[in-house]
């Protein structure tokens, strides 16, 4: 029994002894008034906790989120009441489309005080629970262990997301002992966990396994999409080695980059909007479709009514909600994708193919010639492209790139030229799209994976969004890269202005402050690359730093992002160029 | 095509698990038509709810619905 049972401690010290008893190490947050006694017992454990101070709580989210990414593991995020816990919002909403496990603690006034309009006082509750997996309040401080045992429970399991824990004043100050049992806790939550059973239950569905095997043995033209639910259960060699066994080309989805060694033989590059041209091709093709931990979003699928129109469609998924949602399913697999890849492969049978890897071929060897070098050329007034500095960036850190993206165009041209050779090395907002997400998610990837080479890329218009984060990167010394793609627009409206909106232009060009005189105001070294010869010498700078990085980029300011499956469109309308 | 559908939840006692059970029809833009809360014992409750949906929307709530924690049970039928 440890000593704590018998021990009064005050809430805020239960809280932060429940959270390392959880294994977390770091914080992201940003302290205000009725959070100030949690912040005061984190004073003193200051050596135990590695708090990083944010300048925004937007940051504070999107940096547990990059963390939880990087990791595996539950990145943790604070903030204060009111404005603080609404300023939580749009990153929760972030992570529960991404399935990031993350818990976010906002205080709230004391309870006595709740519904009153008190200073500070926003229903957070009411607000989180449609974007959260879970969310509680704790009123008193006799519930904050069991409420912290279950939260990173639900936050981790079946299909990961946020839980947010709203931490009232009076529960922070009260005192109570440590004394619940973890164990039981958790096993209590198992027992109710209705969706796990299932899940449970879709782990011995070995006739549906052998019924999926039979349907991909017998296929000629059969295709496996890894998404995210690849990374997050950690099957990529499982994939690969089904892959590999039943000669079977694979293919990811945006989330899904890096489940994949780019360099396997196999590989085709990602399906969707603007995903590669095998891919989106091959989908068109094939008559078996297994997808491992996707969910067949609009932006794979465009028109649901035209999507994969010759193929029998197997989808391995954890979440039971995300069968027949946005396309018929005709083999749905539910439970965990590394139980189920793993019961598939002993039987799954080589099968020649050679006809359809000759056609992926051949679509693959005309994006190679005939599309990817028009890209990756410089303009007539001799302007770098996005494409040419995404391939720069990738082939200057090889291996150890821990690629974190903004959105928009430099997410899109940052999937589409750059190569991974390791799991967890690309980090996009997809589902939500959050503009802003860049900078703060790759300080957390960074303070999760120090060893790692972690890049941030940016458009002027998502960089400037949080990067009031530079006082972070400058406060707490991290080596982030931070390349900024200026092309003085909000490139990927300015896009669809030009394309399904007349070319009117509306509100889409950016004045951009001196990025230069900003970098050297928070002490982060800087490059301006122009040219080829400014983005060799730049990358190499940047490459060479051992601190954080500002590389800005001038690139051609009206790019557009190609290939492109309209909104709406069928995947076989995918067009190639802007001709 | 739309029916009139009958739920009946099972679950934990809680505003917030209401909360949780009709922010997804809010979400699902499906309207519910009767909804019925009783708290069986000290953390115990059941949530009747009727309301009118397409087949393929109404699986996908109850779907959803059995991913909440606190719930412990579903079961739905047309009626």
């Amino acid at each position: 029994m440890s000593k704590e049972h018998n021990t009064l401690l005050q809430g805020s010290e239960i809280f932060l002894k429940s959270l390392m008893r959880e294994g977390v190490d770091t914080i992201f947050g940003y302290p205000g008034g009725a959070i100030m006694p949690l912040y005061d017992t984190l004073y003193s454990y200051s050596n135990e906790l590695n708090h990083i101070l944010v300048r925004h709580e937007q940051g504070a989210v999107h940096a547990a989120q990059g963390y939880a990414r990087a990791t595996g593991k539950v990145g943790v995020c604070f903030a204060t009441a009111g404005p603080g816990a609404t300023n939580f919002i749009t990153g929760i909403t972030d992570a529960r489309m991404d399935n990031t496990p993350i818990i976010c603690v906002t205080a709230q006034v004391n309870s006595d005080k709740l519904g009153t309009d008190f200073f500070q006082e926003a229903d957070i509750m009411g607000l989180s629970i449609p974007i959260t997996k879970w969310s509680f309040q704790i009123t008193s401080a006799s519930q904050i262990e069991e409420v912290l045992i279950k939260a990173f429970y639900i936050a981790t399991s079946g299909r990961p997301g946020p839980v947010l824990i709203s931490f009232t004043r009076n529960a922070q100050v009260e005192m109570a002992k440590m004394e619940s049992n973890r164990k039981a806790v958790i096993n209590n939550l198992i027992d109710r966990d209705t969706a796990s059973k299932k899940i449970l239950q879709g782990a011995n569905i070995s006739d549906k396994i052998y019924q999926a095997c039979s349907m991909l043995n017998a296929a000629k033209k059969p295709l496996i999409i890894a998404g995210q639910g690849v990374l997050i259960s950690h099957c990529e060699k499982t994939v690969t080695e089904m892959s590999q066994k039943a000669n079977i080309p694979v293919v990811t989805t945006l989330l899904g980059l890096s489940a994949i060694n780019n360099d396997f033989k196999n590989y085709y590059g990602n399906v969707g909007m603007h995903g590669h041209l095998a891919p989106n091709a091959m989908t068109q093709e094939a008559d078996v479709i297994i997808s491992v931990g996707m969910r067949f979003s609009d932006r794979v699928i465009g028109n649901p009514n035209d999507y994969a129109p010759h193929a029998k469609i197997i989808q391995i998924d954890i979440d039971n909600a995300q069968f027949n949602r946005n396309i018929d399913v005709d083999l749905p697999l539910l439970g965990d994708a590394a139980q189920i890849t793993k019961a598939m492969l002993p039987h799954m049978e080589y099968k020649d193919r050679s006809d359809w890897f000759n056609y992926a071929d051949s679509v693959k060897a005309h994006e190679d010639h005939d599309v990817i070098p028009e890209q990756l050329k410089a303009t007539e007034d001799n302007r770098l492209t996005m494409g040419a500095v995404m391939d720069k960036i990738s082939k200057t850190f090889k291996e150890n790139l821990l690629l974190v993206s903004d959105v928009g165009q430099n997410q899109m041209f940052a999937a589409r030229f750059s190569k991974f050779y390791k799991p967890s090395s690309w980090i996009t907002s997809g589902g939500l799209g959050t503009m802003g997400f860049g900078l703060p998610a790759a300080i957390g990837a960074k303070m999760g994976q120090p060893e790692r080479d972690v890049v941030a890329v940016m458009g002027d218009g998502g960089f400037q969004m949080n990067m009031q984060e530079l006082g972070t990167i400058m406060q707490n010394r991290i080596d982030v890269k931070i390349v900024i793609l200026n092309n003085t627009y909000l490139g990927m409206v300015r896009q669809w202005q030009e394309l399904f909106f007349d070319k009117r232009y509306s509100f889409t060009h950016l004045m951009n402050p001196d990025f230069e005189k900003l970098a050297a105001a928070y002490g982060i070294e800087y490059f301006r690359a122009t040219n080829g010869k400014g983005l060799e010498e730049g990358t190499e700078k940047m490459k060479a730093s051992k601190s954080a990085f500002f590389l800005e980029v001038d690139v051609e300011e009206q790019e557009n992002v190609f290939p492109m499956i309209a909104p709406g469109a069928s995947v076989s309308d995918i067009m190639e160029s802007q001709s | 095509m739309s029916k009139k559908y009958s739920l009946l939840v099972k679950g934990a006692s809680g505003t917030h698990v209401l909360s949780r059970i009709t922010s997804l029809f809010m979400k699902n833009q499906v309207i519910i038509d009767k909804l019925d809360y009783t708290n069986i014992k000290t953390d115990a409750a059941q949530f009747s709810i009727q309301a009118i949906s397409d087949e393929k929307r109404m699986n996908s709530i109850v779907n959803q619905i059995n991913n909440i924690i606190e719930i412990n049970n579903v079961t739905v039928k047309y009626i």
